[in-house]
């Protein structure tokens, strides 16, 4: 061990022994600079013990606090304190006083164990209460054993009930009934109209007369009090015939109010006794007739709602242990059947006390020391079946029920309040009233949640199953490209330039050619017959046809235009006219290169000119010069309706007299087949 | 468009028609589109906007495609998809189905059921899914959807056997796994769930929620200890785990751990203080630790979040029972019978 070690063990030495305070008797050598106040303090003393002996605990108990106060460490002094509680209503106090004793000294008397025990016990400080239990056990002598074990053990069940019960608590709130009802005396036994708006309970609070030095209580007085607004009034004692100088309890109140069961002590060995309500007087009560009295000790009962039967206690012999349950049925002429002990279902080998019935006529309230009761009488309840069988009796539970006594349990005919008598810690002092809100069933908690179970909800789904894009047919351009020159001179000329989609007879694409150069660019989807219109001023328009052959490659073609001044003789080919085969009948492909010449001759009114039909050398002369002729027609005939006056038209068909190319070729065939048109004038 | 299309084309190439020009040709730019391909060129266009994410022009262009060819089925599925991404599944379904009409397409059965789904419409999301199968859609994913509309409608055993047909086909989707967990723990099969949570997480170790659902498969099981392990790990992945949070909260009330309750519930309405559940929990946390008056705001600021949230009714009413306040309890306890807890009814029969 360490030196640091060392030092926490010392230290945790001398603290664990400064704990333990020396026992301090009332020996005036110990208190001789205080003599006068010595004097009193152990004149307190004496006075207690006397008291004490007398078993008058209340008394003895207020001089030994005095005596206390001076000298709060006489283990003796403390013990014979806590013994006074004890014996008094408010149990649990006695706790400080025995832990003090003891903790002065250990063998300050052969029962601070189950003092101990019993103190913690009513303090639900159940470990600690069992472990003195134990250790009381301990010290029995065996002589004693056979008797005062089974009372221990009955303890140690009581404390583990206890232990349970806080644990799973009862769904009540328990308050106490408040300093209107209750006094610092004791007040219990309360009674309540089935509607809660009238009490009368039992008080030994101060009536004038004496107070008994056992317990500082007054005799026993019956008070009444009026609920009014939820708020209960100043209670009034019952007055006489009820109260008398003796004790005078409450029992039982029949549910109308009109007639109230009290206890009279004086009797037999306790006797119920019925007070009957006539107008706002009460009647001078009457002894309940044998067999429910006997000369042993009723001490509480209850009608059933319908009055016909009555539910009290009694210690007659013949019963299950201690004080029993018993009914009886009230039979013709007001004649009580024989009681009938309610059993072992309900009757425990201990005491039963303080039955009631509610208004249902099924349910019992009672109290009880024994079955599962965690300390004194505890409440339990019981419910009988269509066939008169009890159910086991059920523990109020925790807080109604406390390690103490809990007793004469009423509730209201809604079943939402309960009244009841306990000595609780914040109490008036003594027996107080209590009033118990039920909260009804059970609510367990609900508890929220999710869970992602489906991953694919975590965010929108998205999955594009795209369809593929398609493949495309595509086609290779072809570069068109030359210079436009003038015919005679070789000078580059400034033309406009149409191509021509001969297939859908429109022009689709125009432009200029450079001025200073006369070139032109364009590039066209091969595959395909066009037509070609070069316009320019002063100029003849120019036309050509031509096909770009298919092509997978790059290609170009180079095409050099000469443009023929306007003037007479000058001959055009009309490249782009087209007729049906062997027919004169125009291709509306032809209708483009019409439509120029059209506008030719619309700028140029006073020209003339004649379009000449021409064949290759395939067929007759006749047939071929028929057809030329008829060609040319077919055009004039097409300028005329394009509003060219006729006068300016002339046609001549040539057949194949006048051939451009040679006729032994396909080729030269082809360009032998042309329409022209010649310039007859221009003024 | 074609004509147009040349002309753009003849355009680059035309630059002017001096001389300069011909050295300007592109000899590779000769290739063009032959003539009556519009609705194809559009269609084609439409895909290239999908590639660059652009759905909404992706969706213009196929819709040129149809306005050429209104019977190009491939533009109108290809529309769907885009309208799906665009979050327009009306639309999508519209298209789908008249894909549909026009031939019977496997994908737009699979397309028109992903719409269905997108819109939390199980039902006819599995019809499609079911369809897309029958027409010949033999892949792992419409199995896989098919095998959570099932989940969605209730069908966990038919679930489950679509899962592990997807799994089959691709036994490394660690989601399908961890939906075939929670399948099986919709089975009550918990032991099953938690073997595919943990190969879920064993294929994807960073999946967040396999591991939140393996702790909620295990808190099933009554290991309160693993499950709050797991929960915590979820968290690890992700610090904005909400649910997680939220769920480790429930399994610390079962170790009564209310204060730990508390601290994960606020962590929940941190990140998202509007996750009604966590006020919920956090009230009964409060509760438990009898802080009644903490309970009240939290399940108040529950039903504030969600006015229709039956529970946090039921467990403010038990609250201001309480509280003592017994006829405000009776009005909650009303308002959740109202919302669907029969049971509230026999809270308020006592206090009548």
């Amino acid at each position: 061990m360490n030196m640091k070690k060392l030092y926490i063990v010392l230290i945790a030495v001398l603290c664990s022994s400064a704990a333990f305070a020396q026992d301090v008797p009332f020996d005036k050598n110990l208190f001789q600079n205080q003599k006068e106040a010595f004097k009193e303090a152990n004149n307190n003393l004496k006075d207690g013990e006397s008291y004490y002996n007398k078993e008058q605990y209340y008394e003895a108990l207020q001089y030994y606090l005095e005596a206390q106060k001076f000298n709060p460490n006489f283990s003796t002094l403390n013990y014979r304190i806590g013994v006074c509680y004890m014996n008094l209503s408010a149990k649990y106090k006695s706790l400080e006083y025995f832990e003090k004793a003891y903790q002065l000294r250990r063998d300050v008397a052969d029962d601070i164990h189950l003092m101990l025990a019993r103190s913690y016990h009513l303090n639900n400080q159940f470990d600690k209460a069992v472990a003195e239990y134990k250790a009381h056990i301990a010290v029995i002598p065996p002589v004693d054993a056979p008797q005062e074990r089974p009372l221990i053990e009955k303890y140690i069940a009581e404390c583990n009930a206890g232990k349970a019960m806080i644990e799973d608590q009862a769904r009540a709130f328990v308050d106490n009934a408040g300093s209107v009802l209750n006094s610092r005396f004791n007040d219990h036994s309360p009674l309540i109209s089935a509607d809660e708006s009238m009490m009368i309970f039992t008080s030994t609070r101060n009536n004038g007369r004496t107070v008994n030095g056992y317990d500082g209580q007054y005799d026993e007085d019956i008070y009444t009090s009026i609920n009014a607004d939820k708020n209960w009034k100043v209670p009034e004692s019952i007055g006489e015939p009820i109260n008398t100088q003796f004790d005078d309890a409450t029992v039982g109140l029949f549910p109308d109010g009109q007639q109230l069961l009290i206890y009279n002590g004086r009797k037999g060995s306790g006797d119920i006794e019925v007070c009957s309500l006539k107008g706002d007087k009460w009647e001078y009560p009457k002894s309940m007739p044998k067999p429910i009295n006997t000369e042993y000790r009723e001490t509480s009962a209850c009608f059933s709602p319908d009055g016909r039967q009555i539910y009290f206690v009694s210690d007659r012999p013949g019963g299950y242990g201690g004080s029993d349950i018993y009914v009886s049925t009230r039979g013709l002429k007001d004649k009580w059947s024989e009681p009938v002990n309610l059993g072992p279902t309900i009757n425990s080998e201990y005491d039963e006390e303080a039955v009631f019935m509610h208004p249902d006529g099924r349910t019992l309230y009672f109290s009880s020391t024994g079955h599962n009761t965690m300390g004194g009488y505890d409440i339990f309840t019981s419910r009988m079946d269509d066939s008169g069988k009890w159910s086991e009796p059920v523990n109020l539970g925790y807080p109604i029920n406390s390690s103490d006594h809990d007793l004469c349990f009423v509730i209201s005919a809604n079943g939402r309040h309960g009244y009841f008598s306990s000595t609780r810690p914040d109490g008036s002092g003594g027996l107080d009233i209590y009033r118990v809100t039920f909260l009804g069933p059970e609510k367990p908690y609900t508890l929220s949640g999710e869970d992602n179970l489906i991953s694919a909800r975590s965010q929108p789904v998205s999955d594009m199953v795209m369809e593929a894009s398609v493949e495309l047919v595509t086609i290779r351009l072809t570069i068109v490209k030359g210079t436009v020159r003038d015919a005679i001179s070789n000078d580059p000329v400034s033309a406009t330039i149409d191509i021509i989609d001969n297939e859908k007879n429109e022009v689709i694409f125009t432009s200029q050619t450079n001025s200073a150069t006369g070139k032109f660019l364009v590039s066209l989807p091969s595959g395909k017959n066009y037509g070609l219109a070069v316009k320019a001023d002063n100029y003849l328009f120019h036309s050509e046809n031509f096909d770009i052959p298919a092509a997978t490659e790059y290609q170009e073609i180079d095409k050099d235009i000469a443009l023929n001044n306007i003037k007479k003789d000058v001959k055009i080919i009309l490249k782009n006219v087209f007729f049906e085969t062997g027919s004169a009948k125009l291709k509306p492909t032809s209708y483009a290169e019409l439509g120029r010449l059209t506008k030719m001759m619309s700028d140029m009114p006073a020209m003339r000119i004649e379009i000449s039909g021409h064949t290759d050398n395939q067929g007759s002369k006749v047939t071929n010069q028929r057809l030329s002729e008829a060609r040319a027609k077919a055009v004039v005939d097409f300028l005329i309706s394009e509003g060219v006056d006729a006068s300016r038209l002339e046609y001549k068909g040539y057949a194949f007299d006048q051939p451009v190319a040679d006729n032994s070729t396909k080729e030269g065939r082809a360009m032998n087949r042309r329409v022209e048109f010649k310039v007859l004038s221009t003024e | 468009m074609t004509r147009l299309r040349l002309i753009s084309i003849a355009g680059t190439l035309l630059i002017s028609l001096s001389g300069m020009a011909q050295n300007a040709v592109n000899k590779d730019s000769t290739l063009v589109v032959a003539d009556n391909q519009e609705a194809e060129v559009a269609f084609n266009a439409g895909n290239d906007f999908v590639a660059q994410k652009n759905y909404q022009e992706a969706i213009n262009s196929f819709t040129k495609a149809l306005s050429v060819n209104p019977k190009f089925t491939k533009a109108m599925v290809n529309r769907a998809f885009a309208k799906s991404e665009m979050a327009d599944y009306n639309g999508a379904i519209t298209d789908f189905t008249m894909a549909i009409e026009l031939e019977e397409s496997p994908v737009a059965y699979y397309g028109r059921g992903l719409a269905y789904f997108n819109q939390n419409n199980s039902s006819d999301a599995l019809n499609d899914f079911e369809l897309a199968i029958k027409a010949g859609y033999d892949e792992a994913k419409v199995y896989y959807y098919a095998g959570v509309a099932h989940f969605e409608c209730g069908n966990y055993e038919e679930s489950v056997n679509n899962l592990t047909l997807s799994i089959t086909f691709d036994g490394n989707n660690a989601q399908a796994y961890n939906d075939r967990g929670s399948a099986k723990r919709m089975k009550e099969d918990y032991d099953g769930a938690i073997a595919d949570y943990q190969q879920a997480i064993k294929i994807d170790p960073k999946l967040a929620t396999a591991y939140n659902n393996l702790a909620s498969a295990l808190l099933k099981k009554g290991n309160i200890d693993d499950a709050i392990s797991n929960y915590g790990l979820a968290i690890g992945l992700d610090q904005e785990y909400v649910i997680a949070y939220n769920n480790r909260a429930r399994a610390k009330f079962e170790k009564n751990d209310f204060d730990g309750m508390i601290a994960d519930c606020q962590k929940a309405v941190e990140i998202n203080p509007n996750y009604a559940y966590a006020y919920n929990n956090m009230g009964i946390a409060q509760m438990k630790k009898k802080d009644y008056d903490a309970a009240y705001q939290s399940f108040s600021k529950a039903i504030q979040v969600n006015e229709n949230f039956a529970e946090a009714y039921l467990n403010r009413g038990s609250c201001l029972e309480m509280q003592r306040k017994f006829e405000d309890a009776v009005a909650d306890w009303r308002m959740a019978y109202k919302l669907g807890i029969t049971k509230a009814k026999n809270y308020i029969s006592f206090y009548e």
